[in-house]
């Protein structure tokens, strides 16, 4: 009971922190903001509308469905751009000072003289910071969901999956911050730290998702080289024909040189982002939930023609061939790899800074 | 006597720092329960490490002792202790009420008592009117009166408070000696920490003079002046000449100037002295019994024999 009543006093504590603090109000005022430009878009037959306004388009409800539009903006495009990005900056910058000033002299003591343990103590902090994300994610989702609701005609208990998938990406940033702030005891440095934490994590996915397209874009130009040598062997052998099979075959043989040196850069990326938190494959979770592939692809590429590029030859390969294939890797991988793998960043990160308050003098 | 009727009890207690800097050398301290302790010494004689100690603020190198029945390192009891440490920060986000709450939930105390609490205390430190407002527009004596408040919204049976009339003005140091009183009267035990000797001289029943790290002396203020305690017996200014050999026959008197002094605290021991002036024909301006005050009690405890005063450091190591 008496630990029950500590947790909720420190989760009323925290509560009343981010109540203080401008930053809170401010990410909410612009998420609502946002829902109101998503309510403000609308589809119909000719194409897509804004306001009073129509402006004809491919994507039309003759293509698809509204709620699809809807749930597409919703998971795509307002997921991760405003609270896989915008919002988090915020919830970052907002919650970054509450453990340097938990630990600042004069105010730990005070917590620590009280019958709790260090670890629970500074554990308890860390969900407490959670709140921020939990809170806003929540007001974002319920009003996407009334949006979708009424607009879209379809009430998706799913764009709830949010919640956890927001605050999960939240608190895998705010691992590293709780360690930085037990640390330094600064907010501004276990904010900057924290900022560039990011910016590294996310600069290895995207090397990693670069190899992964320059891989995909490999096979499948291998792919289409061994159907080229299958087609040309098949034919009745002749100097044209043999001097084809030559050059296919020798583009075949650079093709697998280059998917070696590609392969161990991805694997080396891999495996440098198997040990980090894998923030946007985490947001990108929910689009498997709400968006089929179909719906997904008649998105991104309804109207427009298949356009095709070559690599420096007449091996001609389509961008949206390479995506998909790029996709259905990404989305191959399993939830526990995605999330597992990023809740054992978070663990030692909030392990180790648990230790480290654990054992210190104050 | 049993160990249960020390509310603190200490066998050794040492931290040293990282770089070897020793802090505590060794401390040996009881305070009794229902008394009103003092723990005195000059800046950086390791008085708040050894308050945090207890508090598990601080982790001792060494600890043997016990502080309401447990072992000092336990969680447990402090549940039914109280604390104000020196230089305390409240959130400037709360207000007096809500600290008092959220202390008092920390703490363990259900919220319905919290609550009839926090009115109480609210209303003890004279904070009553200032309870909806946010801590941060508080002045200092504020903090301090919203501080104690603080330590008290547990019921505890021992409260720690370090410097607890820093920044107070007059009423309020009155009106916290006052709290302590009525503290002892209920049966709690209160540990003090403070550089204010006069203050604690009106309220501690026993000190503790620390001194780089150990302590120097302990006890009631009573039996560790008793060496110092003595009569004086003052002639006027024409007498003083034929005092010394008025006296001489009482190698217990000693003579400066016009005063003869008996290093005793028996009456009775000093009425030979003041009839061998009287017999000389002196006439005797004033005859007083001298005890010293805490303050020379303490500056003979950080004064070396040759006259310096101990600084932190000065035997290599209590931290400044």
């Amino acid at each position: 009971m008496m630990a029950l009543r500590q947790t909720a006093a420190i989760f009323l504590d925290a509560y009343r922190e981010l109540n203080s603090r401008k930053l809170f109000w401010f990410s909410l005022v612009i998420s609502g903001i946002i829902v109101a430009a998503f309510a403000a878009v609308g589809l119909n037959e000719r194409g897509i509308t804004l306001l009073w306004w129509e402006f004809p388009a491919d994507i039309n409800t003759r293509v698809i469905a509204a709620s699809v539009l809807y749930r597409y903006v919703f998971t795509l495009i307002a997921i991760p751009f405003w609270l896989g990005w915008g919002a988090m900056i915020l919830a970052i910058v907002s919650t970054a000072g509450m453990i340097p000033d938990f630990v600042a002299g004069g105010a730990v003591e005070l917590t620590l003289a009280k019958p709790i343990g260090r670890v629970r103590l500074i554990l308890t902090k860390f969900a407490a910071a959670m709140l921020f994300a939990a809170l806003q994610v929540t007001v974002f989702a319920a009003a996407c969901f009334v949006v979708i609701g009424t607009r879209g005609h379809t009430w998706d208990p799913s764009v709830f999956l949010a919640v956890p998938l927001i605050v999960l990406v939240f608190s895998y940033l705010y691992s590293a911050c709780f360690l930085l702030g037990i640390v330094t005891r600064s907010t501004i440095a276990s904010m900057l730290l924290t900022m560039l934490a990011w910016f590294l994590i996310f600069g290895v996915s995207t090397t990693e998702q670069v190899f992964l397209s320059l891989r995909a874009g490999n096979e499948l130009r291998r792919e289409r080289l061994a159907t080229l040598i299958t087609g040309l062997e098949a034919q009745q052998p002749g100097e044209e024909a043999s001097a084809q099979l030559d050059r296919r075959r020798k583009q075949l043989e650079e093709a697998e040189a280059g998917a070696a040196a590609i392969r161990r850069g991805h694997q080396a990326a891999y495996a440098v982002k198997t040990l980090l938190p894998k923030t946007q494959e985490t947001i990108k979770l929910l689009d498997r939930v709400l968006l089929s592939p179909q719906e997904r692809a008649t998105m991104q590429g309804s109207g427009r023609p298949p356009t095709a590029v070559s690599m420096g030859d007449d091996v001609r390969i389509r961008p949206r061939e390479i995506q998909e294939r790029v996709d259905n890797t990404l989305r191959a991988r399993t939830v526990p790899w995605v999330v597992g793998t990023s809740l054992g960043f978070e663990a030692v990160m909030v392990g180790l800074g648990a230790w480290l308050f654990a054992r210190r003098d104050f | 006597m049993t160990v249960s009727e020390f509310a603190i009890d200490l066998d050794h207690v040492a931290k040293t720092y990282r770089g070897r800097v020793r802090a505590l050398r060794g401390i040996q301290m009881r305070v009794r329960r229902g008394e009103i302790f003092g723990l005195l010494g000059p800046n950086g004689a390791g008085k708040s490490t050894l308050v945090k100690v207890l508090m598990t603020v601080i982790r001792p190198t060494e600890c043997r002792g016990t502080m309401l029945g447990e072992p000092v390192g336990r969680k447990g009891p402090l549940g039914r202790v109280g604390y104000l440490p020196e230089h305390h920060r409240f959130a400037d986000y709360l207000t007096g009420a809500q600290v008092l709450d959220y202390y008092g939930a920390l703490a363990g105390v259900p919220r319905p008592l919290r609550r009839r609490r926090s009115a109480e205390l609210l209303r003890t430190v004279g904070m009553s009117a200032w309870a909806r407002r946010k801590v941060g527009s508080y002045s200092k004596g504020m903090r301090q009166r919203i501080g104690i408040a603080q330590a008290l919204v547990n019921d505890p049976e021992l409260v720690l408070l370090d410097e607890p009339t820093d920044g107070v003005d007059p009423v309020g140091r009155r009106d916290i000696r006052e709290i302590l009183q009525n503290l002892k009267a209920r049966g709690k035990t209160v540990f003090l920490n403070s550089h204010l000797l006069s203050e604690l001289e009106m309220v501690c029943d026993r000190v503790a003079i620390l001194v780089q790290g150990a302590v120097s002396a302990q006890g009631t203020i009573d039996e560790l002046t008793r060496d110092q305690q003595r009569y004086e017996v003052e002639v006027d200014d024409r007498s003083a000449p034929a005092l010394p050999a008025a006296v001489a026959a009482h190698p217990a008197a000693v003579v400066a100037g016009a005063v003869a002094r008996v290093a005793t605290t028996d009456a009775a021991a000093v009425q030979p002295v003041i009839d061998a002036v009287r017999h000389a024909g002196l006439t005797i301006r004033a005859v007083r019994a001298f005890r010293p005050s805490l303050e020379d009690l303490f500056m003979r405890a950080v004064t070396d024999p040759e006259g310096h005063t101990l600084t932190p450091g000065a035997r290599g190591g209590a931290r400044p």
